[in-house]
């Protein structure tokens, strides 16, 4: 061992004398000096900010210029403001009342009013931005305010037990930031809900002693989370780019130097094997700038853990990684030296093999992007067939002539709506973003056996969320031709085939059931091409005001809104009917809801809490709920399935927990998996076996009768899953590898039925070309996502407030190691062998 | 300066002294220009001699003649094309029969970054040499090549002499078997060499094998035994070297035997050559004044003894008479060139003109 220590010893010597070291030692330095000064502090949140803390700016407006009489606290806002915003605000309200008017021409869809009031004039639009953004501002005035409070005024309103809180220390004795906390609560709770209450506390920024003139608006805990997320991709983008050009410069000499003759035949003539030479030399370079590396990301990881208060492993765990990166180009480098012996040659050489890499890596990425968007994230089992839909919503159905998905449902997408479907196909990763509730969450389709009818929506232009009305799609199953007939409810979630018939479930926890015989008929109009009058959303939709979110603590019932002056004319034809409850229950997203045909009962989580609806003659009604004792964020993200006597509920942070419906006790806690977040929960019908599909492409699978174990599935594809459903009878549907879909008998564990399509040239040339290229090329810029996965902000088995969904995830954290390792050893092992056999 | 060589660090001289320190058997190399090209380069064809324990050996030839392969091969930097080669009775190349020799290359090019003593360090656990060990010697080797002063330099400020002199004292440090030197008086100047002779006497007086390669004829006529001469990638000879004239002399079937004699005379031209008359005998050169120079060859000493009796008694007056030998520098260039060296510059002058 003592030569091979001797060589690369001496190429640390060669570093030290070359001075190298010292220049880059030096860079750090001035860098980390520069760094050190920069530090935050947590500071109350009070300052109200447009963008981020006011939900509703125009509800803002019209609820306190319609209050300010008949409200005290509203009114005590209304009278600190500037008499000439005042005047402005009633007039907009005018312009405002104007508006409904116009809507109420029952000619034009309600949807269309907000581009309408656009077209109408930039005067209207700009004069209505500026008045919230004024108001905004003196709203911050307010809250600077210490005689604001005024107990009188609060006497009949309930506060939240933060601002009873510092109401009961006294206003006078109160800090000034103190007072603006209570001011912004006091506010937010007068106008409630068109301001959120915002974090308790928020973080203000400082270089030495100057503070930076803004005020972050999230938590310390948010902030690490957020930095311990994205500080690795930074480094991998940019340090570790930089870093590695800078690191093969003044590495690229040290082969040459030693290949030169008078130094080689020297050494050659030592008893050390060639090999073993080589490699020495090669680890002589990684040691070197594994001492930079050392120096800077300690440095970083004590900035962050000083200044910053985010003691984060990551920064630790880039010290092995960038030398690793380093070492794969080194390889590179070394061989062409080996080869050249030019240190400039090995530069160029080097860097064209990074340039050439790259180029792969992000054309890779683009297609694969494409691929993912193409992923079937639905599958609905018809019977024995079985129809498919993509991300961008585009519905296919299984053609075995042509042993390919035929897609229905992309024809009718008009011209604009195709191009920005194809841009997002190639330009954004839809199925990477994290899920936060309404993005990427579309209206999934739905069969109705009687009518043997497939009910479905469609991508719209610009339209991520759920909200709004959606155009309600069908057609025959067995002869597949959508039409438009009608529109689904407003801010519609999810469609339940029930006891009851097709519910609808919206986003403010109401149900409304499709009338089955107008439905029939609308259809039968639609197919027959007759005309059909313009169909609407249900009456009591038919309000211009949003519906009321319950996630604050609203001192009234949050039962249905009344209507307003604003309603609309009634409709020509209503396809749905309003089918409870009274006491509603907000609907998140159409993870957070699910329906058990066995019990006819609905379950929704919402913040901790399972409520139960179950169903009657009249609708769905509130039956019972269960707050569950979680150890984590209760707001965390959720998925849930009722089937059967079984509710299921998947974390955000990978937990899953059983419940028994009949008892509402917990049954089961399991987490099969803690670094990575749940994309699909569902149970089989009769409510034995219940599925969790991550978004690491594994599925698993709990069986209640069979020892209530979760196990994976034993299913083709596991790591590449990318949805499932149920079918009849225990009958199991599972998506991979993009679109192949392949049925499961689970009762006899056997494979059923397989559809995989052949594949155009995109796919195939991704699949045998561009991927197989891209695995085995070292991929720059990606190792982030080895650092993520390691990171305390993706693993929550040491942090169960991790929310995954809220973290970006990469699909394969390991293949950027595991592939460029593969690549370093190749390259070692191809210059060891022409070192081995070389005559010099 | 190098200082007196009298105390030489050495290790215990070990293995079978009967087992050739250096063994070739039909050794060839022939390189290939390029990776596709069908051009090929014999820089050694059937090369075949062995060098014994103890003694100091020198390979001679032109440039180009196959010397460093040869060496090279010896080390295992580059492999052989065909035959064997041993050294102290490992095969060429093997990392056993390296740990048992010392080597000083042409060119030597010690890394500048390094001083005498780091340089001696990292050679010496090239050598698998402890750090404490290399502590021990390294002074002793220094002052034994005359770099003891400079010791702490950076080696980017040394001479070609100093670094060749570094180079001695790195291949000695781990008391090597065999001590192969290309050229270790390259950059030298001449009390350099001499104490470099001398170092390199009183190794083989410890019973190191020297290996010799020098294009320094009359140096390596002063301190080998026993020499080989390369010319083209062939042997052309291998023996002692007092005996390489008669080698030549037989290749160039002159005289089979007895002994060349260089005569100055004077005296009238007919009294001359009857003074030599029964004798094979050339007349060389003849002055105006009556003095010949002439060259024949006698079987013994009684011969001369009768031709000198002979030539006084012809009043003949003898001024001057040497015994001829070959030297090695003739022996080589007839050898190679199969020329003496006069005719070879004769030769480049007319083509000059």
């Amino acid at each position: 061992m003592r030569p091979y220590l001797a060589i690369i010893k001496d190429s640390f010597r060669a570093a030290m004398a070359s001075r190298v070291l010292y220049v880059l030692l030096l860079l750090i330095t001035i860098l980390l000096i520069a760094l050190a000064p920069f530090h935050l502090r947590e500071t109350l949140d009070w300052k109200l900010q447009r963008d981020v803390n006011v939900r509703q700016p125009d509800q803002l407006v019209t609820r306190i210029v319609q209050r300010r009489e008949k409200d005290k606290p509203v009114a005590r806002i209304w009278e600190l403001l500037p008499e000439k915003l005042q005047k402005r605000m009633l007039k907009l309200d005018d312009v405002d009342a104007e508006t409904v008017q116009e809507k109420s021409d029952p000619e034009e869809p309600s949807d269309r009013s907000e581009s309408k009031r656009r077209r109408d004039g930039p005067p209207k639009f700009v004069e209505q931005i500026g008045i919230q953004e004024d108001l905004v501002d003196e709203l911050n005035e307010i809250i600077g305010n210490r005689d604001f409070y005024r107990a009188t005024d609060w006497e009949n309103r309930m506060l939240s037990t933060e601002a009873e809180g510092l109401v009961d220390q006294g206003v006078a004795t109160l800090s000034e930031i103190r007072v603006k906390r209570l001011n912004r609560l006091l506010i937010t709770t007068a106008v409630t809900p068109t301001i959120d209450t915002g974090n308790s506390t928020a973080l203000d920024f400082y270089y030495a002693i100057w503070k930076f003139p803004f005020t972050a608006s999230i938590t310390h805990q948010q902030f690490a989370q957020g930095l311990t997320a994205e500080l690795p991709v930074y480094f991998d983008k940019f340090v570790m780019s930089i870093g590695l050009l800078i690191a093969i410069i003044v590495t690229a000499n040290m082969v040459p130097e030693t290949f030169e003759s008078g130094s080689l035949n020297l050494l050659l003539s030592k008893p050390i094997t060639r090999w073993g030479l080589y490699t020495s030399k090669f680890v002589g370079g990684c040691v070197f700038i594994a001492l930079c590396a050392c120096y800077l990301f300690v440095g970083v990881w004590l900035w962050m853990g000083l200044g910053m208060q985010v003691w984060d492993r990551s920064m630790l765990l880039s010290i092995p990684l960038y030398i690793v990166v380093f070492a794969i180009y080194f390889s590179v480098s070394v061989f062409v030296g080996l080869l050249y012996r030019s240190p400039i040659v090995s530069v160029i050489l080097t860097l064209l093999f990074w340039a050439v890499c790259f180029t792969v890596g992000s054309v890779y990425g683009a297609v694969k992007t494409k691929m993912n968007n193409s992923e079937w994230i639905g599958l609905l089992p018809m019977g024995k067939a079985v129809a498919a839909s993509d991300v961008l919503h585009q519905f296919s159905i299984w053609d075995d002539t042509k042993n390919q998905w035929d897609q229905r449902l992309s024809a009718e997408l008009g011209t604009e709506g195709a191009m920005a479907m194809n841009i997002q196909a190639y330009m954004i990763p839809i199925r990477d973003v994290p899920a936060i509730p309404g993005v990427a969450d579309f209206l999934p389709p739905i069969f109705d056996q009687p009518s043997n009818r497939i009910i479905a929506s469609r991508y719209e232009f610009g339209q991520f969320s759920s909200s709004g009305s959606k155009e309600m799609f069908v057609s025959a199953a067995d002869k597949i031709q959508f039409k438009t007939v009608g529109k689904f409810p407003n801010d519609t979630v999810k469609l339940f085939q029930t006891k009851h018939g097709i519910v609808a479930a919206n986003g403010s926890g109401k149900f409304y059931r499709l009338d089955s015989e107008k439905f029939n008929t609308a259809v039968r109009n639609v197919e027959e091409k007759e005309p059909l009058a313009p169909a609407v959303p249900p009456a009591d939709e038919r309000t211009s005001s949003t519906p009321t979110v319950a996630e604050e603590p609203q001192p009234t019932s949050p039962a249905v809104a009344a209507p307003t002056k604003k309603t609309v004319a009634p409709p020509t034809i209503q396809l749905f009917d309003n089918f409870g409850p009274l006491k509603t229950v907000p609907v998140r997203n159409l993870h957070q809801i699910d329906y058990s045909v066995a019990r006819d009962e609905f379950a929704i989580y919402q913040n901790g809490t399972i409520n139960i609806f179950r169903g009657a003659a009249d609708g769905y009604q509130f039956h019972a709920s269960l707050e569950m004792a979680l150890g984590f964020d209760k707001g965390m993200t959720a998925f849930l399935a009722y089937t059967g006597q079984q509710i299921l509920v998947a974390f955000g942070n990978g937990k899953i927990i059983t419940i028994d419906a009949e008892t509402l006790q917990e049954r089961n806690e399991f987490q099969p998996e803690s670094r990575s977040a749940v994309r699909q929960v569902a149970g089989s019908p009769d409510g034995r076996y219940l599925c969790t599909l991550y978004r690491n492409g594994n599925l698993w699978l709990l069986d209640t009768e069979n020892g209530d174990q979760m196990q994976k599935a034993k299913v083709s594809g596991q790591g590449q899953i990318g949805t499932f459903a149920f079918g009849d009878q225990n009958q199991l549907w599972v998506s991979d590898n993009t679109d192949r879909a392949t049925q499961y008998d689970l009762a006899t564990g056997t494979r059923v039925l397989r559809h995989s399509p052949s594949g155009d040239w995109i796919a195939n040339t991704y699949r045998y070309v561009l991927r197989p290229f891209y695995r085995v090329c070292p991929k720059p810029g990606e190792f982030y996502k080895v650092v993520t996965h390691l990171s305390a902000a993706g693993d929550t088995s040491s942090n169960e407030n991790v929310d995954l969904n809220r973290t970006l995830q990469a699909s394969d954290p390991w293949q950027p190691l595991i592939s460029g390792a593969a690549f370093m050893f190749a390259m070692l092992a191809l210059g060891c062998l022409v070192f081995q056999f070389k005559d010099y | 300066m190098i200082q007196d060589s009298s105390t030489i660090p050495t290790a215990s001289r070990v293995g079978n002294r009967t087992t050739p320190a250096i063994s070739a058997t039909s050794l060839s190399k022939v390189y290939s220009e390029g990776l596709f090209s069908s051009k090929k380069f014999a820089a050694l064809t059937d090369v075949s001699f062995e060098v014994q324990q103890g003694e100091i050996f020198g390979l001679l030839g032109p440039n180009g003649a196959g010397k460093t392969t040869f060496i090279k091969i010896l080390l295992g930097i580059i492999s052989q094309t065909k035959g064997r080669a041993s050294m102290m009775g490992q095969p060429a190349g093997s990392r056993a029969g390296r740990r048992l020799v010392g080597y000083l290359p042409e060119h030597l090019r010690i890394p500048p970054h390094l001083n005498a003593y780091t340089a001696l360090e990292c050679y010496g656990n090239l050598s698998n040499v402890p750090n404490s060990v290399v502590r021990q010697k390294r002074d002793h080797l220094l002052e034994l090549v005359g770099l003891a002063s400079r010791a702490k330099d950076r080696c980017k400020k040394y001479s070609k002499g100093m670094l060749q002199r570094l180079g001695l004292a790195q291949a000695l440090l781990h008391d090597p078997q065999l001590l192969i030197l290309d050229e270790p008086t390259d950059g030298l100047d001449p009390q350099a060499r001499a104490e470099m002779r001398q170092i390199i006497r009183r190794l083989k007086e410890q019973g190191v094998t020297i290996f010799l390669n020098s294009h320094l004829l009359q140096e390596v006529e002063m301190i080998c035994q026993r020499v080989a001469i390369l010319d083209r990638g062939q042997l052309r000879y291998s023996g002692e070297v007092n005996e390489i004239g008669d080698f030549v002399k037989a290749a160039a079937g002159t005289v089979t035997s007895g002994i060349l004699i260089a005569i100055e005379v004077a005296g009238p031209a007919d009294a001359v050559n009857d003074g030599f008359a029964g004798q094979r005998f050339e007349i060389t050169s003849r002055t105006a004044d009556g003095t010949y120079s002439v060259k024949l060859t006698v079987t013994d000493q009684a011969a001369i003894d009768v031709l000198v009796d002979r030539l006084r008694a012809k009043a003949i007056s003898i001024r001057a008479l040497t015994r001829q030998q070959v030297s090695l520098e003739d022996a080589f260039l007839q050898l190679v060139a199969n020329q003496s060296s006069e005719a070879i510059v004769g030769a480049r002058m007319d083509k000059l003109r």
